[in-house]
């Protein structure tokens, strides 16, 4: 009788299915056209209305199918990878509506959980005592075992308590007050048991998860060795079956590994001799879950260090050890993948510490300038003190609007590959931590550098970011080898013939008109980003099309120019300019996302939000635009070549080559 | 029957029934003539009236209950939303809902849930969901069950009204309840549009609801006046610490460096006063609060161009040219120098009485030693402000507001 | 936070008001006040009326008329007895204007008939009157024209320099203070809140009165409390309308000290059509209160559209080149005294504030925004 639609079903959608357009501000603004200048009619949790109605926008019909509410909250979207795509200029314009991930229960039970955790650092943490000591009182790691922060991403049912990336991201904030802490929790569940988290089978986590979970053991990562650092595929520890062919017998030694001294449980990589299809043994390396009750394993004296000084550092040896055959973490063989997953997966949350740490830093030093007066002025009325907080504070709000995307983009989508994503991350906001905490430092003046005080700690605290979880410059080769590669998949054919120009003239015709507008610096935007966004962040739309545009041209010229022979050690400085691009490009997309977002719902300083996005914008296209003209230009225009000669004498002569301004050659 | 035309009735209370149900009573012998009765009841029988007559007292039990459901002597959350249950409950149908929805919105107040979203849910939930969406474009044209969306319009003006913002799932019962096209889910789309963007438009932070305690008011109110420096400290002081102090109240009080500065090179000769108390309001508390201020010091004479055209005698502060006196006439003045006076430090006490002020500025002595070499007066007038009478302070403090 | 407990819409924009919470929204069936008189009512289509909404209401009564429906009209007429409390009210004992539903500011049907949408009085005065008042002034029109034409042709065109600030009203004299119309509701028999404009002890102007928020028991009116002062109209030599010219600005600046409480800042940009003659755009003026003055500077693209205290769902941001009158309105439903003193209202021009209009709009459903 009563034929009424069952609305609910667009209503009721489950809360992490459809973050991306579930968003009262954002989600409307998705369809974004701004010809019709109807306002005023918001759309709770996005697009019900607009779904029945005129909108061809993807993401729409991406709701449309997603069914009715009915269905279990673990279906999600699959996610295509942004900054690989954008390598081709393709741009994913859902990332331009900021994710909200936490339905009200979890936002609130988040909340709750910081509040004890903030009041334990205050109260209970003396990180002066922990540097100066080199080490962290059994008391704290107790009073965070308590807390439940060594078990954040494990799942509930092994006593975990079970936490996506936004919650695991947003106390990694808190959480880096601390930076000899916020590294052994880090190496203890980051990095140590993610191998068991996403490779275990289900024995080997019932087995081992519990006891991590509740910190009665604790976990270490071991893959550097002394001879490898960034090339893990070059370990030398070997693990050898025995002859009953029910243990490993693992031989080896692993240096620089953080918890070592204390850890249980470690994720040994190892090298194992594989039998290939024609006959040739080749070693790969195999992931092994090793209890430190195994016997044969044994730690040196922790390591002294110029920050994260309460983080135990250490060598580990492996003599004879005894591995069972299950404790082989996923297949033989595959370890390489397995190490890299587990890097990838822990990086992003590099941004919500690192803003963590700059915010409190940005507080001290404010207190600070506002109080401090010289020359009759207070600090805080000096132009350059002012612009160094403006930037530090443009710097911040990029770093955590990159780690929160990320965050939501990871949780809200099943099997997202952000691998790219996070290591942009890390390195912006490893750099930028370095560079502001330094700056902080400098308005802090005298003060700053004084050990009474807790400021130069942080810094120092703050400089291993650029080297540990891989260094940043393998990340940029990283970010720029992966975005080529997915790029030259599609761009095989072009490249051949633009390598081959005396072979496909025509081609090469057609293709120098396209390229007109490009070598003229005038791109034609026809992506029309603008549109999904609020219009007062207009100029900032246009310049992330414009940047994205060149990017492509850019990859199109890198790929070229060298062909394979791009990951060649030579040519990595156009490799970095890439990756750097795409770092800012990145970073652009996560500023005016969250800026958007924040305009729209009316979140406190939101215009100032604004004015943060469009500087970064600002400078960022300025620093592209730099980029991509000396790519054009060439080693030889851009000074790339010079540098290489002067690098050679560098190291012909073992050190500095210029003599010394004092020589004389006659009297 | 009966209540049915209670609900044709519109807002008609139930008392209107009871006239009604009475005179039919007195009528009952007589046929029902269609002039006394109005319209929508003309088709009413003879023998429909006499058997709800007959049904009488049943029918009255639920038409009372209206106002009986609002008629408990604890005016709680809980016993707000236990009459919402024991509605659904005896009505199954819902009948009289818009009725009840009405009635429950005047007492929401006197509940003190006017301001609770919950609350305004539960009722907009009251109505039946599907009956009454429309189902053709006439229907969404020509408002379908146009009391029924006045009474939900209603229910979101006062929400609106309360400053509640409506959330994702009041929409989906409005939804529910009335389809998309229709007037109160406009509405309620044009409240989401809207309340947030002023929610936090204010430069000054609140609470989301101010506290009613005077002490936490007081501290919230010197606060939001320090921060025209930033580099003002908040106080919190007790009378207790002053010896010979009469009243035992907190003080809190609020004073910069800058303007600790300025009352150390305050002249002794010259008297400061203490003027107050004066209004500042914080959503719709108000505090009474008092300031110590001086008399305003002419401004400098303006930097003529001349001098400040000569480039050929730039002086630097690094290489020892510049005395401080000359930095005198390029050194700013500060934000409380103001042309009606000199702010030197703003308090709040508990009693807002003489002896908390004079404990006040012993206190302040502590920070500002030159304090004790200067006059201080406790004035009436000021040049500031309205300063509140005795009767007018206690008025507005405690001041009602309507909702 | 902030919310605004403004007064629903109380008629028209006579003193340049807003009444309404900028957030208080432009449906017109959520009006408190039955404004609405006998003879306003049509039975014909309303429909083509620019910001209407009662219009379309109104013809929908008259079908649920037909149908035999009745409208429901309860709130619109409440009458109270001496203990305010709701006297049973009898649908059939309704005034002549209960059919409808709507209650929205006096809304017009083809046209607006009256600039100030009913609130005003037309005195009567004879031509006799008229022409002897005219002539007294003739002398000072001819030269306020004089100057007028000498500025044309020999003052150059004013040129607004980055950082510029410009002070359009300066409230420091009594003279000054003659530029402005103070109005509240107790002038309209809606309401009982008293203001007025004078000079403060410091020589400033000061808005000071009570906001009272007893609703009158005339039946008609639901909320009440509001008080506004307003400017007058710019106008040339003899009395012929102009507009200020803020193009070269982007925002407003007001030197203000207020006592904490929230008031509503509307620009009129009343023009010769009369479907805009109740535009008005607003913002709010946030005050910290205390002893010190604050500078606020709204900028032009914060301001939104309204009109008869409703605001707009096609929004538009202000043609800063046609505006009327600034006016400031107290209406956040606390029942105490209020006082704003303000030292000048100028404009100001921040080149690098590129923003146009602050409030972003969406494709919705047809026929669901207004029209």
């Amino acid at each position: 009788m009563l034929r009424w639609q069952p609305v609910k079903f667009v209503l009721g959608h489950p809360s992490r299915g459809k973050v991306i357009f579930g968003h009262p501000g954002i989600g409307r603004a998705m369809l974004g056209h701004q010809e019709s200048h109807i306002a005023a009619l918001g759309v709770t949790r996005g697009f019900s209305t607009t779904t029945q109605d005129s909108c061809t926008s993807p993401q729409v019909q991406e709701a449309r199918d997603d069914g009715p509410a009915q269905q279990p909250t673990t279906l999600k979207p699959t996610h295509q990878p942004f900054v690989k795509n954008l390598f081709l200029g393709k741009f994913d314009k859902k990332m331009l509506t900021f994710p909200e991930v936490l339905d009200r229960d979890q936002h609130e039970l988040l909340h709750e959980m910081i509040a004890p955790i903030e009041r334990f650092f205050i109260e209970k943490v003396d990180g002066a005592k922990i540097d100066k000591e080199a080490s962290i009182p059994p008391e704290t790691l107790q009073g965070l075992k308590e807390l439940g922060l060594y078990g954040q991403q494990i799942p509930e049912e092994y006593g975990g308590l079970g936490l996506g990336a936004t919650e695991y991201a947003r106390i990694a904030e808190i959480l880096a007050l601390d930076g000899s802490i916020a590294v052994t929790l880090a190496a203890h569940q980051a990095i140590g048991l993610k191998g068991i988290l996403i490779t275990g089978n289900q024995e080997q986590k019932k087995k081992y998860l519990p006891r991590l979970a509740c910190g009665e053991w604790t976990a270490a990562f071991c893959l550097t060795e002394p001879s490898s650092g960034s090339d893990a595929a070059s370990i030398q520890s070997r693990a050898t079956l025995s002859k009953d062919g029910k243990t490993w017998l693992l031989n080896g030694s692993k240096i620089w590994i953080s918890n070592g001294g204390s850890a249980d449980l470690l994720t040994v990589f190892a090298k194992t001799p594989e039998v290939q299809p024609n006959g040739e043994v080749k070693d790969k390396v195999t992931a092994f879950i090793v209890e430190r009750g195994f016997g044969g394993v044994s730690s040196s004296t922790p390591e002294d260090k110029m920050g994260i000084r309460g983080s135990n550092t250490c060598e580990i040896h492996f003599e004879n050890t005894p591995v069972p055959i299950e404790n082989v973490l996923g297949e033989i063989g595959g370890g390489f993948k397995v190490a890299m997953n587990i890097l990838n997966s822990g990086r992003f949350s590099m941004g919500s510490s690192g803003a963590g740490i700059m915010k409190k830093m940005i507080g001290w030093s404010m207190e600070h300038a506002v109080t401090r007066k010289q020359f009759g002025h207070h600090l805080s009325e000096f132009a350059l003190i002012k612009e160094k907080f403006a930037r530090m504070s443009v710097a911040v709000y990029a770093m955590e609007s990159m780690a929160y995307i990320t965050a939501g983009v990871l949780d809200s989508h099943k099997n997202a590959d952000c691998s790219v994503e996070a290591a942009i991350v890390k390195v912006f906001s490893s750099e930028s931590v370095w560079h502001w905490g330094s700056e902080c430092l400098q308005i802090l003046g005298g003060m700053g550098y004084m050990k009474p005080y807790p400021f130069e700690r942080y810094l120092r605290d703050a400089r291993v970011l650029l080297i540990f979880e891989g260094t940043n410059e393998i990340l940029r080769l990283f970010i720029a080898l992966s975005g080529l590669q997915h790029a030259g998949i599609e761009l095989q054919s072009l490249i051949k013939k633009l390598r081959n120009p005396l072979m496909n003239p025509g081609f090469i015709l057609g293709k120098s008109i396209e390229r007109l507008r490009h070598q003229k610096d005038n791109p034609k935007l026809d992506l029309d980003l603008a549109g999904y966004i609020h219009p007062s962040l207009k100029l900032g739309a246009d310049s992330l099309e414009y940047c994205v545009k060149r990017l492509q041209y850019s990859v199109e010229v890198v790929l070229a120019r060298h062909g394979l022979k791009v990951a060649e050690p030579e040519n990595q400085l156009e490799l970095a300019r890439l990756a750097d691009c795409a770092i800012d490009i990145y970073g652009m997309t996560a500023v005016l996302s969250r800026a958007s977002r924040s305009y729209c719902i009316g979140i406190r300083n939101s215009a100032h939000e604004m004015q943060l996005a469009m500087m970064f914008c600002e400078e960022a296209a300025a620093r592209i635009k730099k980029r991509v003209k000396d790519i054009e230009n060439g080693p030889f225009i851009n000074s790339d070549s010079t540098y290489m000669k002067i690098a050679d004498t560098l190291i012909e002569n073992k050190g500095y080559a210029a003599e010394h301004p004092l020589t004389r050659v006659f009297w | 029957m009966m209540a049915s035309t209670s609900l044709l009735c519109g807002r008609a209370s139930s008392r209107t029934i009871l006239t009604f149900l009475s005179s039919v009573n007195r009528t009952l012998h007589s046929p029902v003539s269609t002039q006394t009765l109005p319209r929508h009841i003309r088709r009413v029988s003879t023998s429909s009236v006499l058997e709800a007559a007959r049904k009488e007292d049943d029918t009255q039990k639920t038409s009372l209950s209206i106002q009986g459901y609002f008629a408990t002597k604890d005016r709680t959350k809980e016993t707000f939303i236990a009459a919402c249950d024991v509605f659904k409950d005896k009505n199954p149908h819902l009948r009289g809902h818009v009725e009840f929805v009405y009635a429950a919105l005047q007492h929401m107040e006197e509940y003190g849930v006017h301001k609770d979203l919950e609350v305004y849910k539960k009722l907009l939930d009251l109505m039946p969901k599907g009956k009454m969406i429309p189902r053709n474009v006439f229907q969404v044209e020509f408002m379908h069950y146009p009391k029924h969306q006045q009474c939900a319009i209603d229910c979101l003006d006062q929400m609106e009204l309360n400053g509640v913002m409506p959330d994702s799932e009041s929409e989906e019962i409005l939804m529910n309840t009335f389809g998309m096209y229709s007037h109160p889910v406009r509405k309620h789309r044009r409240m989401l549009y809207w309340m947030p963007k002023f929610k936090h438009a204010s430069p000054w932070r609140l609470p989301e609801s101010v506290p009613n305690n005077a002490f936490e008011l007081a501290k919230l109110a010197v606060t939001r006046m320090c921060t025209v420096d930033p580099s003002s400290v908040i106080s919190l002081f007790e009378t207790k610490d002053v010896e010979d102090a009469i009243e035992d109240t907190w003080i809190v009080s609020g004073q910069s460096p800058t303007q600790q500065e300025l009352l150390q090179n305050h002249p002794p000769e010259e008297p400061i006063k203490v003027e107050g108390p004066f209004r500042i309001f914080l959503r719709d508390q108000c505090v009474g609060y008092f300031i110590l201020r001086a008399e305003a010091k002419p401004q400098p004479p303006p930097v003529k161009r001349e001098y400040i055209d000569d480039v050929g005698s730039i002086k630097l502060w690094f290489t020892g040219d510049l005395e401080p006196d000359d930095m005198a006439l390029i050194k700013p003045t500060s934000v409380h120098e103001q042309e009606d006076g000199i702010i030197l430090a703003i308090c709040a006490t508990g009693t807002s009485g003489r002896d908390s002020l004079l404990s006040w500025i012993r206190l302040l002595v502590n920070t500002n030693p030159n304090l004790a070499n200067v006059p201080v007066l406790f004035t009436q007038a000021s040049p500031v402000g309205d300063v509140m009478t005795t009767g007018q302070h206690d008025e507005t403090t405690s001041v009602k507001t309507v909702p | 936070m902030f919310h605004f407990r403004g007064v629903q819409l109380l008629g028209g924009p006579q003193s340049g008001f807003v009444l309404a919470q900028p957030f208080f929204l432009c449906f017109s069936r959520t009006s408190s006040v039955r404004v609405l008189q006998p003879k306003n009512l049509c039975s014909t289509c309303k429909y083509s009326c620019r910001y209407i909404h009662f219009g379309t209401s109104q013809r929908k009564i008259q079908v649920l008329d037909r149908v035999g429906v009745t409208p429901y009209s309860q709130r619109s007429v409440i009458s109270y007895n001496k203990d305010h409390e709701l006297l049973p009210h009898h649908p059939w004992n309704k005034a002549v204007t209960s059919r409808s539903i709507s209650v929205a500011a006096a809304q017009n049907l083809f046209w607006e008939k009256d600039p100030k949408g009913g609130y005003g009085h037309k005195k009567k005065h004879s031509q006799k009157e008229l022409i002897r008042d005219g002539l007294k002034e003739l002398r000072t029109e001819l030269i306020k024209w004089k100057d007028e034409v000498r500025e044309k042709f020999e003052d150059d065109p004013i040129m607004v320099r980055p950082g510029d600030m410009d002070k359009i009203w300066i409230l420091n004299s009594e003279e000054s203070l003659e530029q402005w119309v103070v109005t509240s509701d107790k002038d309209h028999n809606e309401g009982f809140s008293s203001a007025s404009l004078t000079l403060s002890p410091t020589g400033h102007g000061l808005f000071s009165g009570r906001i009272n928020t007893q609703v009158p028991k005339d039946g008609r009116v639901k909320r009440a409390g509001y008080c506004n002062i307003r400017t007058i109209r710019p106008r040339k030599s003899f009395k012929r309308e102009t507009y200020l010219d803020w193009s070269l600005y982007t925002h407003l600046e007001l030197r203000v000290r207020g006592d904490g409480r929230s008031y509503i800042i509307n620009i009129s940009t009343a023009g010769y059509f009369d479907i805009m003659w109740n535009d008005i755009y607003t913002y709010a003026l946030y005050t910290r209160g205390g002893p010190h003055w604050q500078v606020t500077r709204i900028p032009f693209s914060k301001f939104f559209l309204n009109s008869k205290g409703r605001v707009q769902d096609k929004q538009v941001s202000i043609p800063r080149d046609h505006v009327v009158s600034v006016g400031i309105s107290a209406g956040d439903r606390i029942n105490a005294p209020f006082r704003l003193e303000v030292d000048y209202i100028g404009v100001y021009w921040d080149p690098s504030h590129l923003e146009t209009f602050a409030y972003e709009m969406y494709k919705v459903p047809k026929f669901t925004a207004g029209h």
